[in-house]
């Protein structure tokens, strides 16, 4: 184990999803998490995609980096939740492309990815994003069995 | 190695320290087939974290280099487009914006350039120059 806080923050998603077992299908080939902590600790970046029981899909993509404080923050992120099918769900990001929106540049995305047009964001339905939030956000529809928003 | 023949009348000397730092070969340097100078650059020797960095690094680099196959675009000036909002935001371009953030980054902390990591990769230079 390398040591830092990259690494520990590595450590603390790996533990969490631990715990999250019963709801995740980690059999399942495309299932993926960095099997240890060597890329965080060397590239600050985490990337995987993770399956769940159902069948739908939460895809990730992180840039980290420190705050003020030296706490680990996710400076540039992406999170996917696409249905059994691959229809997008949800789309969390903070690409810098929704001024408009309170809380910039934080935004969500809903429903599927238009095939024209602009893919219209709206302000966070969660407090804040990241990792954990943003998965029991996910928990939360797939327990309800309720992934079909509108 | 097999140089490449270069015709000094048609090169500044900043294209040529480009030329010799993407190329790794020599450049030889004359008229009309006839060679007066050879430049070649001088690989920097990598230290073991370096060299750790780009290893990690691999994944990363093929991603980007992906998209950059795939777009026809530099990473550089796509990141600097879509961070000016030039560029339309779709999943596709998120995920590029963020590995190549990740990336640079890495590149800054370890003092380490693109043309290190590809050569270190034994990958060509996306731009080999005219």
């Amino acid at each position: 184990m390398l040591p830092g806080k990259f690494t520990d923050y590595y450590w603390r998603l790996s533990t969490f999803l631990a715990e999250k077992e019963v709801i995740l299908d980690k059999a399942h080939p495309d299932y993926r998490f960095p099997e240890d902590d060597s890329l965080v600790y060397h590239t600050r970046y985490l990337e995987g995609c993770l399956v769940f029981a159902d069948g739908s899909r939460l895809r990730f993509e992180v840039a980290l980096g420190l705050d003020e404080q030296y706490n680990v923050i996710e400076r540039r992120y992406f999170y996917g939740y696409y249905d059994r099918e691959g229809t997008r769900v949800l789309q969390y990001d903070n690409s810098p492309h929704h001024s408009d929106l309170a809380g910039h540049p934080h935004h969500v995305h809903r429903g599927p990815v238009p095939a024209v047009g602009k893919d219209k964001a709206f302000e966070l339905d969660i407090p804040r994003v990241d990792f954990v939030a943003v998965f029991s956000k996910v928990e939360e529809l797939v327990q309800m069995g309720a992934i079909h928003l509108t | 190695m097999q140089g490449i023949f270069v015709d000094k009348t048609k090169v500044t000397v900043e294209e040529l320290i480009e030329k010799a730092r993407k190329s790794q070969r020599p450049l030889y340097l004359g008229l009309a087939g006839q060679p007066e100078v050879v430049v070649q650059a001088v690989r920097k020797e990598l230290d073991p974290e370096q060299k750790r960095a780009i290893r990690a690094l691999s994944g990363l680099y093929r991603k980007i280099r992906g998209f950059e196959e795939k777009h026809r675009m530099d990473s550089a000036e796509f990141f600097y487009r879509y961070e000016s909002n030039a560029l339309e935001e779709s999943p596709t371009y998120v995920s590029w914006w963020i590995a190549y953030s990740a990336f640079a980054d890495t590149l800054q902390r370890h003092n380490l350039t693109r043309n290190e990591v590809e050569c270190y990769l034994g990958n060509s230079p996306i731009t080999t120059g005219g």
